[in-house]
């Protein structure tokens, strides 16, 4: 295995732990304790959207982290192609 | 002020919650560049809770026990109470809102005026109050976490270096000399509004020449800013030793030099030892270019070894780079270690004794200036002196020898014979030749003989259940260590391992006797390895004749290598052991005594 793909998918993996780090944090559950069955008022409210606005960003986040991911993935796969077809050809 | 209801049974929960999920949102890191984005919204949502929303809840939590479960006085008529009124006839209760002038909401136009504002100059330099550095780290957290109101805050602003070094002053000032509470909030403040800015800044154009830019800050105030931007470890080994080295160089004063507290290094440096692979890149600068660096200029002097603890540890370092780092920092700490003492001050008292550093340092490696020194490129001499100079200070002869005692257990561990039953030499060369040397230098340093005795007592059991192990498959040393103490149990062999040492002497037993023993510890070893393999080979009786009829006792009291190498050869033969286990046996003799004969043997 070349040493790119190796570093393509190392980055991937990267990527993917990110990405499930921040959509199963414990943050994802604080919604349903900031809303009105606890407190009410200017801040309470603002409180409760800035929760749940983080709540969509880190979703939307990790499933870009891991798009990024796949992407790398499939590069990796092409480094490694590449370095195969180059091992059969020989030196150009 | 405004005013908010709660139940006061939900809020305590609530309040946990939100410390458990900033708990949760801190220990996520990651330095991948295309994670920049998420990892900013990370920081963006711990910062709320940590700035905003745990305090005001924290004050609704105390505010139930300090009212007595009673409410805040609030305006029953007004309108806008309503709400609350109905809920207080339900068990909730009211509460002051600190936040009523909520800085949580910045408008656009908000974040372009903090932009320019900033931008002139004035409004940091006449920000004295702590209670407008607070507005200002919130305002600017906001405008972190939205994309639109950082485009605006940046459309106004470029002034980072003069933006950041007022606050980088205000942050230091305030954690030296500001009173206790106020002090703390200020330096607090000053040091999350420098982080906003930082975040804010990543996601900008001016990122791409970040060096630059951090180039014309002030060392210190660079350092804090740097540590917050999202660099890969070679990013921020690279920024962090410019940043230091210029505060080593003095060209230009700087902030942090009046102060006792954190300097420069301090927080490159701390950031460093979290990132221990950015701490290697960073030793291996500064080794090549000017080592003194990592000795200088910090307000606490104990990060210095944990910095090149963590850089230099076999978890990052390969072998070969290992020595690419270790051997200039080692060459420069045995020709100025002994002045850095004198030379170097500290702001919390730190009295740096680089003997004792390096011990630390060293100890992974230790291989490395003793069995197995050419490795790195040291000539036998060099590598010799520079081990007789770390373990001439007591303290460092003590931890090294602790150390050292860890490692070789670690040794132990390792299979010492192969699969086929031959003898794995490497190892046990490189354990016998690292247990000689740092004996050697341990005699030298006269280091008081019970740690001395110690330290043989253990290497030289090691050593034997090390050579028993390479006897028989499947042994493992730990086993044959009670093999070995199993064998003391006859009296003459008894008295034999204690002639060699293995027992640490007695009280009565004079230092002459002692010195005498480290004379020729190696050919001690040897006898000590054969008669605990030769007992394993056969019985303790037999062993115990053989030695006696050879009288291998006196020659060990009269230290006569040679003498003794022959006898031990004498006694196997006389033993009656197979061809197999005889040639196993004088080949753990020779591991000893002579490494290359029993590479031979191998062959």
């Amino acid at each position: 295995m070349s040493t790119t793909a190796d570093t393509l998918r190392q980055r991937a993996r990267t990527l993917r732990q990110l990405a499930n780090s921040i959509t199963n944090t414990s943050f994802m559950d604080l919604g349903q304790w900031v809303g009105p069955d606890t407190w009410m008022g200017p801040s309470p409210t603002a409180c409760a959207e800035r929760v749940e606005h983080f709540r969509g960003a880190f979703n939307a986040h990790g499933d870009d982290l891991r798009a990024r991911a796949n992407k790398l993935e499939r590069q990796a796969d092409q480094a490694e192609a590449d370095e195969q077809r180059r091992r059969l050809n020989g030196p150009i | 002020m405004g005013k908010l209801a709660y139940n006061p049974c939900m809020v305590n929960g609530m309040l946990t919650r939100m410390t458990s999920a900033e708990t949760g949102l801190a220990a996520i890191t990651c330095s991948e560049q295309e994670a920049m984005g998420a990892m900013i919204c990370v920081r963006s949502a711990q910062r709320e809770l940590t700035w905003t929303y745990i305090p005001l809840a924290t004050r609704v939590a105390n505010d139930t026990s300090m009212r007595g479960g009673k409410s805040a006085e609030f305006d029953d008529d007004d309108i806008r109470y309503s709400l609350m009124r109905t809920m207080t006839g339900y068990g909730w209760l009211v509460a002051d809102d600190p936040l009523d002038d909520d800085p949580s909401t910045v408008t656009p136009e908000e974040a372009r005026a903090l932009g320019a504002a900033l931008n002139s100059g004035d409004v940091l330099e006449d920000m004295e109050s702590t209670g407008e550095l607070v507005w200002l780290q919130q305002t600017l957290a906001v405008v972190e976490a939205d994309p639109v109101l950082r485009q605006q805050f940046l459309s106004n602003f470029s002034d980072w270096e003069e933006a950041m070094n007022r606050l980088g002053f205000v942050q230091l000032e305030a954690s030296n000399n500001g009173s206790a509470s106020d002090g703390a909030s200020r330096a607090a403040a000053a040091l999350g509004s420098i982080a906003s800015l930082a975040h804010i800044f990543a996601t900008g154009p001016a990122m791409d020449d970040y060096e630059a830019v951090v180039g014309t800050m002030d060392s210190y105030a660079g350092a804090l800013f740097a540590v917050e931007l999202p660099l890969s470890d070679n990013q921020l080994a690279h920024i962090g030793y410019d940043l230091v080295k210029r505060r080593y160089d003095g060209e230009t004063p700087t902030i942090d030099f009046d102060f006792p507290g954190d300097n420069t290094a301090d927080v490159v440096f701390r950031e460093l030892i979290g990132r221990p692979e950015a701490a290697a890149t960073f030793l291996g600068i500064a080794a090549h270019d000017e080592p003194a660096v990592i000795f200088n200029g910090l307000g606490h002097g104990q990060l210095i070894e944990e910095l090149l603890v963590a850089g230099t540890s076999p978890d990052v370092l390969t072998e070969q780079e290992a020595g690419e780092v270790l051997v200039p920092l080692l060459q420069f700490t045995h020709e100025y270690g002994d002045d850095m003492g004198f030379m170097y001050r500290y702001g919390d008292g730190f009295e740096l004794n680089a003997h004792l550093v390096m011990s630390s340092v060293v100890a992974p490696w230790l291989l490395n200036i003793t069995s197995r020194d050419t490795q790195w490129g040291w000539t036998d001499d060099e590598a010799t002196d520079v081990l007789n100079w770390i373990v001439a200070d007591d303290d460092a002869a003590d931890r090294l020898t602790e150390l050292s005692t860890a490692y070789l257990q670690h040794l132990s561990s390792i299979a010492i014979a192969h699969p086929d039953g031959s003898l794995n030499i490497t190892e046990l060369n490189d354990a016998a030749g690292l247990i000689a040397e740092l004996g050697n230098a341990l005699r030298l340093a006269h280091i008081d003989d019970a740690a001395a005795a110690r330290f043989w007592a253990d290497a030289t059991l090691l050593l034997a259940g090390m050579a028993v192990t390479a006897l028989g498959p499947g042994g493992f040393a730990l086993g044959v260590l009670k093999n070995v103490g199993a064998a003391a149990g006859s009296p003459l062999i008894d008295d034999l391992l204690t002639s060699v040492g293995v027992f640490p002497p007695t009280a009565e037993e004079s230092e002459r006797k002692y010195n005498q023993l480290f004379a020729d510890q190696m050919t001690n070893a040897a006898v000590v390895a054969f008669v605990a393999a030769a007992a394993q080979l056969t019985t303790v009786d037999r062993v115990e004749a053989a030695v006696g009829a050879h009288r291998l006792a006196d020659l060990v009291e009269r230290g006569d290598a040679e003498a003794v190498n022959g006898c031990l050869l004498d006694i196997a033969q006389d033993l009656g052991l197979g061809d197999y286990d005889e040639t196993k046996l004088i080949a753990v003799v020779q591991t000893f005594l002579n490494p290359g004969f029993a590479e031979t043997m191998n062959d």
